[in-house]
């Protein structure tokens, strides 16, 4: 037997939400609290420490790599929302041509970061090194890992998942759009991140 | 959305990518800037991620335009942040009377080193008679 599950496609009339947009939302606002948490570290370790800003100076950031990564993540966003767009407009190819852009904006990502991560470790530079280390190692590893998991989610809503597409257009549509809400969350934490850990 | 809307839309779109590199740029260049105060510098550079992050939650997540349920969502998740942060850092500023406590020297490569006062005892010697 057969159960539909109801506001899977269409928005219940006394919220405006399909089921998993609110899902999502519900998610993002874990992570909120999550990320503040180590935001809320962050703040009080650093004005804990008279030290900290030699430790960052130290340090040696690779701040063009890091600008670069930057733009590419923000680059992706925006083919992602254009992903998005093209589903709203019946063109799977342009989807499919905007969510590989998508895809290799994020590898990209994680390469450049791999290399940065090892000039760190190459200088001896772990995060038991000092706190600002573990800050660093902590905060943007975990943002890396938010990467990964977008990675997964989205090769697969570009290959095997787009056969949805031919049978259930509108909730591959919704699919995208919560896929692209997580992504857009991922590329915020990162604005906020760039600027905290590198430049100020 | 209709179609003419989404062509709107995806002007939108672009231009809000333009401005972020655009921002993006500013950031850095102003990180290089000396403003004269600590609080300036991270005031212009946070006001300025704010930014960024207002057009990425605006236009690319659609919070312009959403409904409310998710505002209200938001709202809870900025609260139980606003007490995630004031607790420890109210915590902060009373540990921070405590380092009076201790002196505090700077070395010759610039590090600054805390140090237990030494204790007087007004030349009472308990050891003794």
């Amino acid at each position: 037997m057969d159960i539909e599950i109801p506001y899977n496609v269409k928005e219940r009339e006394d919220t405006g939400l399909y089921n998993s947009k609110l899902g999502i939302w519900l998610f993002l606002a874990s992570e909120i609290m999550l990320f503040g948490a180590l935001f809320s570290t962050y703040i009080i370790l650093r004005t804990g420490d008279p030290n900290w800003m030699l430790h960052v100076k130290e340090a040696h950031l690779n701040i063009p790599l890091a600008t670069i990564n930057t733009a590419v993540l923000i680059l992706s966003s925006v083919t992602f929302v254009m992903s998005w767009v093209s589903l709203k407009l019946k063109d799977l190819y342009k989807f499919k041509m905007y969510m590989g852009i998508t895809l290799l904006c994020s590898v990209i990502f994680l390469v450049i970061k791999y290399f940065e991560y090892t000039a760190k470790f190459d200088a001896g530079h772990y995060p038991s090194t000092h706190n600002f280390y573990a800050v660093y190692f902590i905060m943007t590893g975990l943002h890396g890992l938010h990467i990964v998991g977008g990675i997964i989610v989205n090769a697969y809503l570009w290959i095997p998942g787009t056969k949805m597409w031919n049978s259930d257009p509108e909730r591959f549509t919704n699919r995208v759009e919560v896929a692209g809400l997580y992504w857009h969350f991922v590329d915020l934490v990162w604005i906020f991140l760039f600027p905290s850990i590198y430049l100020l | 959305m209709s179609d003419h809307n989404i062509e709107s839309h995806i002007k939108v779109y672009w231009n809000v990518f333009f401005a972020l590199i655009a921002f993006t740029i500013l950031t850095v260049a102003v990180s290089y800037y000396d403003f004269g105060s600590v609080f300036w510098t991270l005031f212009v550079g946070l006001s300025i991620a704010c930014i960024k992050g207002y057009a990425v939650a605006g236009y690319f997540m659609h919070l312009n335009d959403e409904s409310k349920p998710i505002y209200y969502i938001l709202v809870l998740a900025a609260v139980f942040l606003f007490v995630l942060m004031s607790i420890p850092m109210s915590w902060r500023s009373s540990a921070g009377s405590h380092s009076l406590e201790y002196e505090q020297y700077v070395g010759e490569d610039g590090y600054v080193i805390y140090k237990e006062p030494e204790h007087h005892d007004n030349g009472h010697d308990d050891g003794g008679h």
